[in-house]
């Protein structure tokens, strides 16, 4: 069990996506940094349907009961009875245990997966908070202080290694996501003088989307497509000719033009950036993108196989 | 390529069919067919918005030869449009409260089509609508067939706080909160009655194809 004393911010309960109920309007929701939560849900021996947290801002728990856990990214910045702790390795607790959990270096949210997972029921394919619709993540809503969480026992007891987790390298200026051209682009294009190739991040971000600004202005209002479906990772362009990027809370529907599509497996860079950071897209095929998923797709197999292999 | 439709690739994980010219029988026809075939693409699913359909996978692609599969899956069924036979749909009927406590912005919007309220309201209870599609939030279902003289935009800016049950248009749409959330529609009446619940099956009450009448609460 676990008890939250300081919520100063944003916390919730995420899960797996809620995948295939798009028809009902409700969004996929998942972890901000889903490599992240991904990474350690792997390294702890459970699935993604593991329910932990995601956090922005300055948390403090208290454990009511022995437990472990792990966080991430790279650069959470977590302690434990005032004192640090390394992430990306198995925290063990003990009752009366004090947590603190800090803004991390790169991003603005930090991932605390729980061996075992949070105790909070299944609604609609995920244990997460759907945040538009108040439903799931055990409170349906936000964390606030003096809500508990059990945690459920781990199916399987083994070994746990430390594990490598996302982070940006510092030469990473502007990060560079490889994109797919969206349906609009041309339109776009024909649209302004000149598109923008570097978008800076603005404080007018959230889970729905993070914002991006240039020094694009637009002369003349665009034609809008009509509405179409969206997954995280789309990029669209509002008539101020700014970009959003949609991230894990987006809706299932849009209208604004569709500038571009960042592959799935680079999405976890968009969550580690920090208002005021840029982006450049490198735009790529189709099967371009299809040939680096499939690397993507190698390298966790990998990762995957190194885990079995450290716990025999 | 397909006369009919038009492809585009709109990520690594989503497929888009668009079909502009198809009537709205035969395109709630096609999209039904695509839905109860949709265990022939697994883990593909099909999520139909307005003249659209997107096929999302849960994961990213990583050979062209799927998309290949999937545009001869649709290809197919289309092609087959003529001899499917028509589907049934629910069809919706609710109350709806109007006056000042409930309807904000009624007064604003039935000016802005030269009409007086009354007679906004009663060409509006006259329509029946049909559900476009769901998205925005989970249960907000896009509600079609709002006459081009009781349409308004949206909001320059959007209220903080809209109430769950209320009656909203914005554009040619027309459409039910259900739940409070913000919101840049007009509200012009508010309904006693959840559209979606997760404890329902399906959860969400109105769905694509589903027509709608609207009377006022006596």
């Amino acid at each position: 069990m676990i008890r939250v004393t300081k919520a100063s911010g944003m916390g919730l309960v995420v899960g797996q996506t809620r995948f295939g109920f798009q028809r009902y309007g409700v969004p996929e929701g998942g972890a901000m940094n889903f490599l992240s939560m991904a990474r350690m849900n792997a390294a702890l021996g459970q699935s993604m349907d593991a329910a932990g947290f995601e956090l922005t801002g300055h948390f403090k728990f208290e454990a009511l009961e022995p437990f472990s856990m792990m966080c991430g990214p790279a650069s959470a910045k977590v302690k434990i009875n005032e004192e640090s702790v390394h992430v990306g390795q198995l925290i063990s607790l003990n009752s009366q245990d004090l947590i603190e959990i800090m803004p991390p270096a790169q991003g603005l949210w930090t991932q605390v997966a729980f061996l075992g997972g949070l105790d909070v029921e299944s609604v609609l394919g995920s244990r997460g908070l759907c945040t538009a619709g108040g439903f799931g993540g055990g409170t349906q809503r936000l964390l606030k202080v003096d809500d508990e969480f059990g945690i459920d026992s781990p199916l399987t007891i083994g070994k746990v290694p430390s594990i490598a987790l996302p982070a940006l390298s510092q030469t990473d200026d502007p990060v560079r996501l490889r994109a797919l051209k969206g349906p609009e682009y041309d339109m776009l294009e024909h649209s302004v003088n000149l598109l923008p190739t570097k978008w800076e991040l603005s404080t007018n971000s959230s889970r729905m989307g993070y914002r991006f600004e240039s020094s694009l202005e637009l002369s003349h209002l665009l034609n809008l497509p009509s509405s179409y479906a969206c997954t995280a990772g789309l990029v669209q362009m509002p008539p101020d000719g700014q970009i959003v990027v949609l991230m894990a809370d987006a809706q299932v529907s849009g209208g604004y033009p569709r500038y571009a599509s960042i592959l799935q497996s680079e999405l976890w860079k968009v969550s580690l950036l920090l208002p005021g950071q840029s982006i450049e897209f490198d735009w790529v095929s189709f099967s371009d993108a299809c040939q680096y998923n499939k690397k993507s797709q190698d390298q966790w197999c990998r990762f995957e196989q190194a885990i079995a292999a450290f716990r025999g | 390529m397909n006369e009919h439709f038009q492809l585009h690739v709109v990520s690594d994980r989503l497929l888009e069919f668009n079909f502009p010219r198809l009537s709205d029988a035969l395109r709630f026809r096609l999209f039904k067919a695509l839905e109860r075939q949709q265990a022939d693409i697994a883990p593909w699913q099909v999520f139909w918005v307005g003249q659209k359909v997107a096929l999302i996978s849960p994961r990213s692609i990583t050979s062209d030869h799927e998309f290949d599969h999937l545009y001869q899956h649709v290809s197919g069924i289309f092609a087959q449009l003529n001899s499917f036979p028509n589907e049934k749909f629910d069809s919706h009927h609710f109350e709806v409260q109007f006056g000042s406590d409930y309807s904000p912005d009624l007064e604003r919007v039935a000016e802005l089509n030269r009409l007086s309220v009354r007679q906004w309201v009663e060409q509006f209870l006259q329509t029946e609508f049909t559900v476009g599609f769901n998205g925005f939030l989970p249960g907000f279902s896009y509600l079609s067939g709002l006459s081009s003289n009781l349409q308004a935009p949206r909001l320059q800016a959007p209220r903080k706080r809209v109430l769950a049950g209320s009656l909203a248009v914005a554009g040619q749409y027309c459409a039910l909160y259900p739940c409070d959330s913000p919101g840049g529609w007009n509200i012009v009446g508010w309904v006693n009655r959840q559209v979606f619940s997760v404890s329902h099956e399906p959860p969400c009450l109105m769905m694509p194809g589903d027509t709608v009448r609207f009377s006022e609460v006596k």
